[in-house]
């Protein structure tokens, strides 16, 4: 699913050159549930952005679901984020002003094939899903936080996505919050065998994945038994 | 992203940041009010203003001048001005219609108004004539307009014979009914009676006319032959040996003669209309103003048939809508004829109401049609300005107002050009009526008539100063519309500077917003194209709001003008004329000034990058 070979990414800023990325590569395959697991600046989301296609800016190659990220432009990079991966963040991210069920519509309205069918019947599904249907035409301002995420996790599943990205998903939950969320994730990835790469610091979360990528200072840690040379690029 | 789900996002952000659209739509509210007031004030002012002193598509042309110590000199030869000039004018480019105007030679004076006013209104008498062919739609275009605005359609049509037997305004029609009278149409030269001292001479006498028996006629007798539709007779009142031979129009019957004439056997055979002689029994009752008195009685001729001056012989008077018009101020004899008809320029009754009737603490008039159809005397040879002609050359004729034009002369009376033609001949010779003296041209639009006054320039004809003036005013009021204008795309392009600001501000609020439409699939173009509907929907919001404010600022001008200006010649009920392309133009300008506003802002969030705004 997910292919990456010396994959390099600098900051600069202020004359400074902020090396966060230093030669990763990483095979995830399609239908594996992974934690990616480092210390703050390690340059765990930095290498979730980037397979994303939300930053192109770096050195190496990406390939995502077969396809090379490097060189699209605004409106391929657009697409893939829209079809082929999805996005959970921390902090939610809703559109306050949209209703819940508009709000996990959302990927559909910047979808030109999806004009025309039942937006909201396959939200409400969703939301069914994530056991929010009680929700559908609340405000997000008066959902709890674990509320909150599940429907970013019910907006990521929309457009029916090869992957989801999601970065720090229980950062801002209660545990019992914290522990649906991952039930979700871990419910999703066997059901509808998707491929989920979690950013986390989070041993709980890791402890559910089937697989835990540590990355630290901007390289891959060896797993554990592996040989050392696995996480060193080129 | 479909147009909907643009205006979905718009309308939520909108909802949710009420204060900021409203203080940035503040400045465009304010533009285009100022823009859709002054271009409606000038459109209104064009249209209810000028177009009414100076008409639009309509330019008045006369001979140019030079001044010659202290005076002014034609610089054409006036023996130019005829009809050539008319046929060269009318093959002009642009030009539609040419309306030859013929001033009047002879003093003369006038009064009427008794009726109206409780005593004669007097004044010197200036006219002028136009063809009323040309005249004639016009005519009947204001007196419909009139009729409509004063709602006083008719309903019901009584059957009648006789005018006497309809309503006030009304006539009977020859459909047997009593109609309103259509004072247009009344708008034709009459048949006159013209006077003339030297027997045999054709010098006062129209084209083809001659003095015979103290009248210009039309001679027939060495052979020429006479129209078509009229023979050769003996004059009419000449008895005996040696009369001379006229031509006088065929009839069968009364009917086939005009109002003043009667159908007589002729005594060479057939028939021919003759004009009914009468007298008013003393010369003085020629001045009267009871109708009575000017109807006179028809001498030569009796009401019931019998031979005049036969004891039983009743009298007979001039005909219905004739008067008996004495041929000069010396005698009490004359033929019957119908009242000159005469038309007035608006305004005149603009004036009237806004400067003279109080000065004579009259009542104004309550519109032009308050005066359709009332008599007045017309005194020619008279004047209270410069000296009288002789008096068996002054005569004095009934006038009737039936009808307004703009093209009528402003301070004055228009007749029909031909009666104008036959006095000027009549009074100063054939010589004074060959010319014309203006020349109304009718253009196609009035946006760019320079080269057409280059091409009426090199024909020795300029501008009359009436039309200088309109196009000064014309000009000066564009100028003034283009200023203010200008004014309130300043004021616009201050809105499009607070909007960039205002916008700015709300999407470093938002970047969060942007940051996931991004992630989940928004292109650049996308969010440029929700921060650029949302400035569009403040221009619209702003072209609204700000064509009311406008518009009601509008009516409160107008209500202070009804109350403070009363008594302006020329103050229209509205100032202001709004129409949809003044809508169009302020919605235009304001969604140039608010996108231009929003272009920075909408680069700005356009260029977000994602993963940042998202992280931090």
């Amino acid at each position: 699913m997910i292919h990456i070979a010396g994959l390099h990414k600098h900051y600069r800023e202020g004359g400074n050159d902020n090396h966060v990325l230093r030669g990763v590569s990483l095979d995830v395959a399609k239908g594996e549930l992974v934690a990616l697991m480092g210390q703050s600046g390690s340059g765990k989301s930095t290498l979730l952005n980037i397979v994303g296609a939300l930053d192109g800016d770096y050195e190496g190659e990406v390939v995502v679901g077969g396809q090379s990220l490097r060189g699209l432009g605004d409106k391929a990079r657009s697409r893939f984020r829209n079809r082929t991966v999805s996005f959970v963040f921390q902090q939610f991210h809703l559109l306050p002003h949209l209703s819940v069920a508009d709000n996990v519509a959302l990927p559909a309205w910047f979808d030109r094939d999806e004009r025309g069918k039942d937006q909201h019947a396959r939200a409400v599904a969703l939301l069914e899903r994530v056991r929010l249907g009680s929700k559908v035409a609340t405000s997000p301002r008066l959902l709890s936080g674990g509320e909150k995420q599940r429907v970013a996790i019910a907006r990521a599943l929309f457009n029916h996505p090869a992957l989801l990205l999601a970065d720090e998903p229980t950062g801002a939950l209660d545990s019992a919050s914290g522990a649906l969320v991952l039930e979700l994730f871990r419910e999703t990835n066997r059901q509808d065998g998707l491929t989920v790469v979690i950013v986390t610091h989070d041993p709980e979360v890791a402890r559910v994945c089937d697989r835990v990528i540590h990355i630290r200072d901007g390289r891959i840690e060896p797993a554990e038994g592996a040989p050392a040379a696995a996480g060193e690029g080129a | 992203m479909e147009l909907r789900r643009v205006l979905s996002v718009v309308w939520g952000n909108i909802r949710r940041n009420k204060r900021a659209f409203i203080l940035s739509s503040v400045g465009i509210i304010v533009g285009v009010a100022t823009l859709t007031f002054f271009v409606a004030l000038g459109m209104g002012i064009q249209a209810g203003v000028l177009n009414r002193i100076y008409p639009v598509n309509q330019i008045e042309v006369e001979p140019a001048t030079v001044g010659v110590v202290g005076l002014r000199e034609a610089v054409v030869d006036p023996a130019l001005l005829g009809p050539r000039m008319v046929d060269t004018l009318r093959s002009l480019p642009d030009v539609t219609a040419v309306y030859p105007k013929m001033r009047s030679r002879l003093q003369a004076r006038l009064w009427g108004g008794k009726t109206m006013f409780g005593y004669n209104m007097r004044t010197e008498a200036f006219f002028d004539g136009l063809d009323p062919e040309l005249l004639q739609e016009d005519l009947q275009q204001t007196e419909r307009v009139e009729d409509k605005r004063r709602r006083a359609a008719l309903r019901k049509r009584g059957a009648c014979k006789k005018d006497e037997e309809c309503p006030l305004g009304q006539e009977c029609g020859e459909d047997g009914l009593c109609g309103r009278i259509e004072y247009w149409r009344r708008f034709e030269a009459p048949s006159l009676a013209i006077p003339c001292e030297e027997e045999g001479s054709d010098e006062h006498c129209l084209a083809g006319q001659r003095c015979l028996g103290g009248l210009c006629r039309t001679p027939c007798e060495g052979g020429a032959a006479c129209d078509e539709g009229s023979s050769c007779a003996p004059q009419p009142g000449c008895e005996g040996e040696g009369c001379p031979q006229v031509c006088l129009p065929d009839c069968a019957s009364d009917a086939d003669c005009d109002e003043a004439s009667v159908c007589d056997a002729l005594p060479g055979g057939g028939h021919g209309c003759v004009r009914l002689p009468c007298t008013v029994g003393q010369k003085d009752r020629q001045y009267s103003d009871s109708p009575r008195d000017l109807a006179g009685t028809v001498t030569g001729r009796c009401a019931n048939g019998v031979p005049y001056g036969s004891a039983t012989c009743e009298p007979m008077t001039c005909p219905d809508d004739t008067y008996c018009a004495v041929r000069d101020t010396t005698v009490a004899e004359g033929y019957c004829e119908k009242p000159l008809p005469v038309l007035l320029n608006p305004f005149l009754i603009e004036v009237f109401n806004s400067s003279v009737a109080s000065s004579l603490g009259l009542q104004p008039l309550d519109g032009v049609e308050a005066i359709l159809g009332i008599s007045f005397r017309m005194h020619f040879g008279g004047s209270y300005f410069t000296g009288d002609l002789a008096k068996n050359v002054q005569a004095v004729k009934l006038a009737q107002v039936v009808g307004f034009s703009q093209k009528a002369l402003e301070f004055g009376v228009t007749l029909p050009i031909d009666t104008v033609r036959a006095l000027n001949t009549r009074y100063k010779g054939r010589d004074s009526a060959r010319t014309y003296d203006t020349f109304i041209l009718e253009t196609e639009g009035n946006e760019d008539v320079s080269a057409l006054i280059g091409e009426l320039e090199e024909r020795g004809l300029s501008l009359s100063s009436r039309s200088q003036d309109a196009r000064k005013a014309a000009d000066l009021l564009f100028i003034l519309t283009v200023v203010f204008s200008f004014i309130s795309v300043v004021i616009m392009g201050v809105a499009a500077v607070n909007i960039t600001h205002t916008f700015l501000t709300i999407i470093t609020e938002r970047r969060h917003e942007i940051g996931i439409m991004r992630a989940i699939g928004a292109t650049r173009a996308d969010v440029r194209r929700v921060v650029l509907v949302e400035a569009a929907a403040i221009g619209v919001f702003g072209t609204l709001a700000g064509t009311l404010l406008g518009f009601g600022f509008s009516r409160l001008v107008n209500a202070a003008a009804a109350r403070y200006l009363e008594g302006i010649p020329f103050k229209p009920d509205d100032f202001f004329h709004f129409d949809w392309r003044i809508f169009a133009g302020a919605l235009v300008f304001a969604l140039i000034f608010c996108l231009l506003g929003a272009f920075v802002p909408a680069q700005r969030a356009a260029s977000l990058d994602p993963a940042r705004v998202l992280v931090s």
